[in-house]
């Protein structure tokens, strides 16, 4: 069975470099991995040595038993792949290609990233040629937003909600349900309304598909096979966030397999108190080096602190990724993070 | 080209983690000092900037935070009742049918309406305040992240394409001129001196450049200043260390200068191909995280400095 680790985090918290850490802690552990991303494109392109990185998955040269294959998701020509491959004839791809609101839906609807994420790694998790898919979730401002994007692609799917106010007259009509349809029509125009009814009747061909793998990846989701992580930044700990993140994955009954704390600062020693600069020229040099020297020790408490304090409440391993002074410019500099995290760390989430 | 602080908005965009909100603020801050009436707002009614400034909770209905400073957060629920009452004059039907589920889905359904229902909020604002609010000389708006690699403007013209005529329509078109319009609109560009952030920097550029609006000043937040005083170079430095634990946190600060130095110059080296003209201002690293908004303030006067230095300075007059 293929299983499913997905990467959770807010904007900045470093899920795309996590998640590239994890995927090669699991494959120099033996595992035939795949790692998802979505767009924008080139960052996790670069720091794994490949010059492009597109919708089918990449061979990645690592010195590891297992083996890593790479993909990035492309939202737009995913849209189109989907359109293309499950309209029930070619004339009716085309038009829905051509129509005015599925251009924008396709480019930026919110929630499109998660949806057409959620429909990949369907297809990779069915396809019986990997131990495990790792997913980079798209930049989001909340970490459950892909959780919840899915299901709002699936509402406006939904022809019995936007039915009522696309055709009134059609299907059961309150004095109501016309007021909010007027309402609509007066704000978004008639050629808006023309494109999303055509949109509306050229979709529900394909909505059954879509539908169908939407349910089928919620269920993967659920089963054994998924786990949950969460990204965090050190020194950026948002415990309302935290909180909201594990309440939802309890209510969806999703496994919550613990805490990635990314650029956790690592321990200094202990250092001794610094003598003044031994020259009154460079005194600037050696004051800005005592609060540098304040400042790692610092740090590395909090780090320190913060990691107990997560496993202490949520009763979960957290796994650290330190913050190395050269960065994860490439794809050896992740292997050493990965071997890093590794060290004296729980077994892999 | 009027300074930044003549204009009637500033929209400060960048990836998550970069320190959007903490640039919004310390904006904001220094146009309050200069004498302007200012308002710092976030979208998508989120938090961050309320938390920026110490309180709990967003709020919709503007607040006071000091001298001429105020502070509120949009949302397009609020903004979309706020439109429709003005444009359509539904009275007090509107909130119902703006509260129904056909009516949110549909909204949720149009992409880049949230976006340009709140920027027509913005707009409004500046340009005929309702009554009992305070006029505004200007608005810094904490932009949506751009890990979409998507723009505001980008929302707006998609709209303004998809509607093709109608209420959406012709809103979309007036965010669209207020955007492109630089002696109204100032655009930063917050960046961190990390090569992944510069990479999507650049990608995002190279986007905009491609939609014909470039930023007016990319901020690269969190600069590590050098540790070195002229004429004293790392060996020396090194060598003057007795404790092994001062010398390894001294090389690990000169390795991340370094890294540093290399991320800048490709920005630097980027920022030559695509936008030859926009400066870049150094935003430096504080030792302690921003833990009361009264540390905001140095910040604020280290940035407004910056500005001045690199961003259309006041000796080159008003337009």
């Amino acid at each position: 069975m293929t299983e499913v680790l997905i990467v959770c985090g807010v904007g900045g918290a470093g899920k795309t470099t996590s998640s590239a850490v994890l995927a090669i802690a699991h494959a120099r552990a033996g595992r035939r991995v795949v790692l998802m991303t979505i767009d924008p494109a080139r960052r996790l392109a670069d720091a794994l040595g490949l010059q492009q990185l597109g919708n089918t998955p990449t061979r990645v040269q690592l010195d590891a038993p297992g083996t890593l294959d790479a993909l990035m998701l492309d939202r737009k020509a995913a849209w189109d792949a989907l359109v293309r491959g499950q309209a029930p004839d070619a004339p009716t791809a085309e038009r829905l290609l051509a129509n005015p609101y599925y251009r924008a839906v396709s480019e930026r609807l919110s929630g499109g990233h998660e949806y057409m994420a959620a429909d990949t790694l369907h297809a990779l998790a069915t396809s019986g040629q990997w131990d495990l898919v790792v997913v980079d979730t798209p930049p989001s401002r909340h970490a459950l937003d892909f959780l919840r994007a899915p299901e709002r692609i699936r509402r406006l799917l939904d022809e019995r909600l936007l039915g009522a106010l696309l055709r009134p007259g059609t299907g059961f009509v309150g004095l109501a349900t016309r007021g909010i349809a007027d309402a609509v029509r007066r704000l978004a125009g008639e050629a808006m309304i023309d494109d999303l009814t055509s949109f509306f009747d050229l979709v529900r061909g394909l909505a059954d598909g879509m539908r169908s793998r939407a349910d089928a990846t919620s269920q993967l989701l659920r089963s054994a096979a998924g786990r949950f992580v969460l990204v965090l930044s050190a020194r950026t700990p948002q415990e309302a966030e935290i909180e909201g993140f594990l309440d939802a994955l309890q209510a969806e009954r999703l496994r919550f397999r613990g805490f990635v704390i990314n650029r956790w600062s690592v321990d200094p020693g202990r250092p001794g108190p610094l003598p003044p600069a031994p020259d009154a020229r460079h005194a600037a040099t050696w004051e800005a080096l005592g609060r540098e020297i304040e400042r790692r020790v610092t740090h590395a408490a909090a780090d320190r602190g913060l990691a107990d304090r997560l496993s202490r409440r949520h009763q979960v391993p957290v796994w650290t990724i330190p913050d190395r002074p050269e960065g994860t410019a490439d794809a050896q500099a992740l292997a050493t993070l990965s071997a890093e995290m590794m060290q004296g760390a729980p077994p892999l989430p | 080209m009027s300074a930044w602080y003549d204009r009637r908005l500033v929209v400060v965009e960048g990836k998550g983690g970069v320190g959007r909100t903490t640039v919004t603020a310390a904006l904001a801050l220094a146009a309050g000092e200069r004498g302007r009436a200012v308002a710092a707002m976030e979208l998508g009614g989120e938090a961050s900037l309320a938390h920026t400034f110490g309180f709990v909770a967003p709020r919709y209905e503007p607040r006071r935070i000091t001298g001429g400073v105020e502070l509120a957060s949009l949302s397009p629920a609020t903004c979309v009742v706020d439109f429709a009452q003005r444009k359509l004059h539904l009275g007090a039907i509107g909130r119902w049918v703006f509260d129904s589920r056909p009516m949110q889905t549909f909204l949720d359904s149009i992409p880049g309406l949230p976006d340009v229902l709140q920027l027509g909020k913005v707009e409004n604002r500046l340009s005929e305040p309702a009554d009992g609010e305070l006029p505004l000389d200007l608005i810094v708006l904490d932009g949506p992240a751009t890990g979409h690699g998507t723009t505001l403007l980008a929302s707006a013209r998609s709209l303004r394409s998809a509607s093709r005529m109608g209420p959406f329509h012709d809103l979309a078109a007036i965010i669209e001129r207020l955007l492109e319009d630089r002696t109204r609109t100032a655009t930063v560009l917050v960046t961190l001196p990390e090569l992944l952030p510069v990479h999507e920097t650049l990608e995002l550029l190279e986007a905009q450049v491609a939609e014909g609006r470039v930023p007016d000043l990319i901020v690269v937040n969190q600069h590590v200043p050098p540790l070195l005083t002229p004429g004293l170079s790392p060996p020396e430095l090194l060598a003057g260390l007795a404790d092994p634990v001062h010398r390894q946190i001294a090389a690990d600060r000169l390795t991340a200068e370094a890294r540093q130095a290399g991320a800048l110059d490709v920005l630097r080296a980027g920022l030559r191909r695509l936008t030859p003209d926009v400066p870049i201002a150094l935003l430096p690293r504080l030792d302690e995280p921003l833990t009361s908004p009264s540390a905001l303030y140095p910040l604020a006067r280290a940035l407004a400095h910056a500005l001045d230095q690199t961003f259309a300075p006041p000796s080159e007059g008003r337009t």
